[in-house]
Parts: C-alpha cells; structure tokens; sequence
C-alpha cells in the first residue's frame, strides 16, 4: 500500500469507527455490522480463490461451518467465552483437512469436490435435529442457537458488535495485504500461476495449498463466527450454495487477488443492497448478472493475453 | 572421481507408447552432456525424470549419491538441480525481477536485502537489468529464455537441465548466451543441454548422448558423432 492508500485506509476505518457515537439507530448499525461480516467473508474467498487460484465452490462451508460449529459447542455446554475461539480453531482445521485431501485437483475438479463437500454440510444442517434437556427440539431449518458472548438486549450491543466486527474487518484486510505484498505472497502467486514451474524452483505446492485453504478458512470462519455471535444462530442458509456464489462474484468482479478491491465492492454492495431494501431473490439475480459481466470481461481479458 | 549424475536404465511410456527403453549414462561435476536426436525420442522426458516432474516405470536417478526417483520437484531443486524449459515459461504476471527473487528466495520464509541483491545480480548476468521492472509477460521471446535460465541460476543449481534454450534466438541473443553458459561451466555448473544445434552442441557440449525413433542410444563426444554423420540435424 502506498501512503494515499494508507491514509485513505485509516480515514475510511476511522470515520466509520465514529458512526455509533453519531448514532444509535438499529436500522443503520445492523446494515453496517452485516457489511463489515460479509466483506471479512468475501476476503476469505479473495485471498484462497483469487490470489492463491485455488478455484473454491463451496466458501460458505467455512462461514456456516463456524456458525453451525458455534451451535454445537453452545449445545455441549461449553462456556461462551471459549466457542468463538473453538469454533475458528475447528473450521480452519477442517480448511487445512480440505487442501490436503484436494492437494491434487484443481479448476472445474477442485470447484465441483469443494462445492460437494459445502453442500453436504448444508444437507445435514437441514436434516440434523437436537432434542435440547429441557424438551425442546432444534435444528433443522431453524438452526441451532449460539451463546452470546455480549448481552444482546444491552442499548450498546450494536454499537460494541460494530466496533469488534470493524476492528476485524480492518485487520483482515491489512493482514491479507501485507501477505499478498509479502514473500509468502509472491510465492502464492507464483504457484497460481504455474505450479509446474514453481516447483522447479523449490517451492512446495502441497504446503501451501493447506496453508491457504487453513488461512482462507479461517477468514471465512472469522465472518460466520461474527455472524453466529451478532445473529444468536447459525440457520442452514449460511452453509447454501448462493451464499458461496456471492463470494465468488464478488471477489471476481472486485479485483480478484487484489484484497482491497473486493472490500470496497463488497461493502458498497451490502450498504447499498441493504439500505434499498432488495429482496434476497433480485440480489441473487443482481449477483448472477454482476457474475456474467465480470466473467466476460476476464475471460476477454484472458483472451487477449 | 565419482560422477554429479548417473541415470541407470530409466525407462518411460506414455499411453502404451514406449519412449525410453532403459537409457543409462552419467554427468560428472563441472561436465557438459548434450542430448540430440529427432522430436518425439525422449529428451525432454529424461530431463523431466531427473527433475521429478515425470516418474520413470523403471530405472533411477542418483544425483551426488542421493536417490531422485521418488523426491518431489521441489525437494530436487533444493538439492542443486535447475532447469529451463523448451518453451519459456515466464510466471507472466509477475515482475522480471519477482521471477527471479522467488527462486531465490524459495527455502525461506522472510526476505533478505542479500536475496533482492543476488536476484539483481543474476539478472545483469544475463542482460536483463533494464528490464526488471517490467511484467514477465510483456518480455520478447529471447529475453523469456534469458529469464528462464536466471530463474534456473537463482536455486544455486550445480546441475542445470537446459532444454533448447537456443531455439529462436537472435544471433546476438545466442551469442550472448552462449558466453554466459560458457562461464558458468568454466566456474564449475554441469550442464545437460538439449538442442537440434550440431553447432552449439560443439561449442559447448563435451560429451553427446544421441537419442533415436528405435530407441536405442549412442553416447560420444561431439567430434566422434559428428564423424559418423549422426550429428546432422
């Protein structure tokens, strides 16, 4: 980042770190804390699709599966101060497990086992039920409940889950930066772009690709937890197939590999989106529209080249 | 002295056809061993087995006393081994210079100021100082071969597996590479070096291994095959 990125940087995070001393309205601060959540999402599938290459259907597994994975450990009684900790633990393992066992697939292969594996995830999320001890039944399409780590009937609980949701978001996106201008990062983007080649040089492809489907994950993971904890569930719809398109389309349509443009688009998306009321479907159809363009475009793009 | 490289009776088929049947030969330090023959014979196969990119069906590969066969790219490059490939394969959307600093930089996790200074280094041996700024992709043909062997001279390779780096040069461009592989095998770098080029062969190569469509091989120096008339392609 140059120094008007920096500045630019700081200037946006700090001006919107100041909404909720200048407001208290709900409507707002719920558009602005989903927005900061879905953009660490879309990131996740920037930094592992887009820079690393590593073509992933199935991102919303790393989301949902922090979610779900928060639900279940509310449901073993574990204390609440110790899920969102567990439940990152748990997905990025499950990230590393994931780019170990596809090591050798890549494009349409690796698109199709990784979308399979989210959608068997979201199959069971939908078929799964609990009988909790006190006699109730949960699960299914209603999801799981997650224990709050902050009151949710506080006055300041959407401002506080604001802050923390934007404090990450920030991080992430320098984290991600400094990788991707790092020499981790050059060597992420010498395998994505010819694997045969950085091999001969020394670099080890395997390693890496479990490295970047763990840290990819675990961003992911870092969105559905926010999630699990601002919402106090985890429903199968963070684990659907839309959820791990707008990822992609997102990402692609941003900037694909360049962190920051897929940030500022998704967050503008959000806002917008959400300020305007637009049902989900027309977002869906929005998305798939977004999708088609930026796909034309880079595939003219890759023509060309 | 013991040889840097000896292949024992690798051989190879790709979908029932069979292209090495049990070549053996060996490269000693400091050696340069040109490889000749007609398109389709096995030349780029052999130097795949070596580097590990291809697995043999039979046969092994020893380099400096270690067992190659079954090692990942990755871990032969770390041992010494370098090469390039018969058509340029720049990392495009990379720099010249990151080309170079991420082999150079491979076994570490941070980057030294020595490494971006041996990657500048390399990179005006091989005449590309003006240019490292520029994307890999945008480069001519000639200086995408010049990138490879950089990218090859930055693992500190002791054995390098040149495949027809002189295809499509310049006169100039083959002249000035031609001085620079001269020099790295004057400070001791072995060389195999494919190439159609009974001319480069001469200059360069001091023992030949000729590949044939039956299959069978015929080791000499560059001056005894030339005499049998095999060396006219």
């Amino acid at each position: 980042m140059n120094r008007a990125a920096v500045l630019a940087f700081v200037l946006v995070v700090s001006l919107l770190a100041v909404v909720p001393w200048l407001t208290t309205d709900r409507f707002l601060l719920n558009l602005l804390i989903l927005a900061n959540i879905y953009t660490i999402y879309v990131l996740g599938w920037d930094f592992l699709g887009g820079l690393a290459g590593h073509s992933n259907g199935g991102h919303a597994l790393s989301f949902g599966g922090a979610a779900y994975l928060s639900g279940l450990l509310t449901l073993a009684g574990c204390p609440a101060w110790t899920i969102p900790a567990l439940s990152l633990f748990g997905i990025t393992l499950v990230g590393a497990l994931l780019g170990w066992l596809f090591r050798r697939l890549d494009g349409a292969y690796l698109l199709l086992a990784t979308l399979a594996v989210a959608e068997v995830a979201h199959e069971l999320s939908l078929a799964l039920g609990f009988t909790t001890p006190e006699g109730y039944t949960i699960g299914g399409e209603g999801g799981l409940p997650v224990a709050p780590l902050l009151a949710r009937e506080a006055d300041w609980f959407y401002g506080c889950l604001f802050w923390i949701s934007l404090f990450f978001l920030a991080l992430t996106v320098l984290v991600l930066y400094w990788i991707r201008c790092s020499l981790p990062g050059l060597k992420i983007k010498a395998l994505a772009q010819d694997a045969v080649v950085a091999q001969t040089v020394g670099l080890n492809p395997d390693r890496f690709r479990v490295a970047t489907f763990a840290a990819g994950t675990l961003v992911g993971g870092l969105a559905g937890v926010l999630y699990a904890q601002y919402m106090g569930v985890a429903t199968p719809s963070t684990l659907s197939l839309e959820f791990s398109f707008v990822a992609m389309t997102v990402s692609i349509a941003g900037g694909k590999g360049t962190i920051i443009g897929p940030a500022v688009l998704s967050y503008l998306l959000n806002v917008l989106l959400g300020w305007l009321w637009v049902a989900p479907v027309v977002r869906l159809l929005l998305y798939s529209s977004v999708a088609i363009l930026a796909a034309r475009w880079f595939f003219g793009r890759g023509r060309e080249a | 002295m013991e040889p840097l490289l000896v292949v024992s009776r690798l051989t190879k088929g790709f979908d029932g056809v069979q292209v090495l049947h049990g070549v053996s030969f060996s490269v000693g330090a400091g050696e340069v061993l040109g490889l000749a023959g007609p398109n389709g014979t096995g030349k780029t196969t052999i130097l795949n087995i070596i580097c590990g990119l291809v697995r043999p069906d039979a046969g092994a590969v020893i380099f400096d006393g270690q067992d190659l066969t079954e090692l990942p790219p990755h871990r032969i490059a770390a041992l010494g081994v370098g090469r390039t490939f018969q058509l340029p394969r720049p990392l495009r959307e990379l720099t010249v210079f990151e080309n170079v600093l991420v082999a150079v930089a491979a076994g570490r996790g941070v980057l030294r100021a020595r490494d971006r200074a041996k990657a500048r280094e390399i990179l005006a041996r091989v005449g590309l100082s003006d240019r490292e700024l520029w994307p890999a992709g945008r480069l001519s043909s000639g200086a995408m071969r010049r990138l490879e062997v950089a990218r090859a001279l930055a693992t500190c390779p002791r054995l390098l597996l040149l495949d027809e780096p002189f295809a499509a040069l310049s006169i100039k461009e083959e002249r000035e590479l031609m001085a620079l592989l001269k020099s790295l095998n004057r400070q001791g770098l072995a060389m195999i070096l494919v190439s159609h080029s009974r001319r480069i062969l001469r200059q360069l190569a001091h023992r030949v291994l000729l590949t044939t469509a039956e299959g069978t091989f015929r080791e000499g120096t560059p001056g005894e095959l030339l005499a049998d008339g095999e060396l006219e392609t």
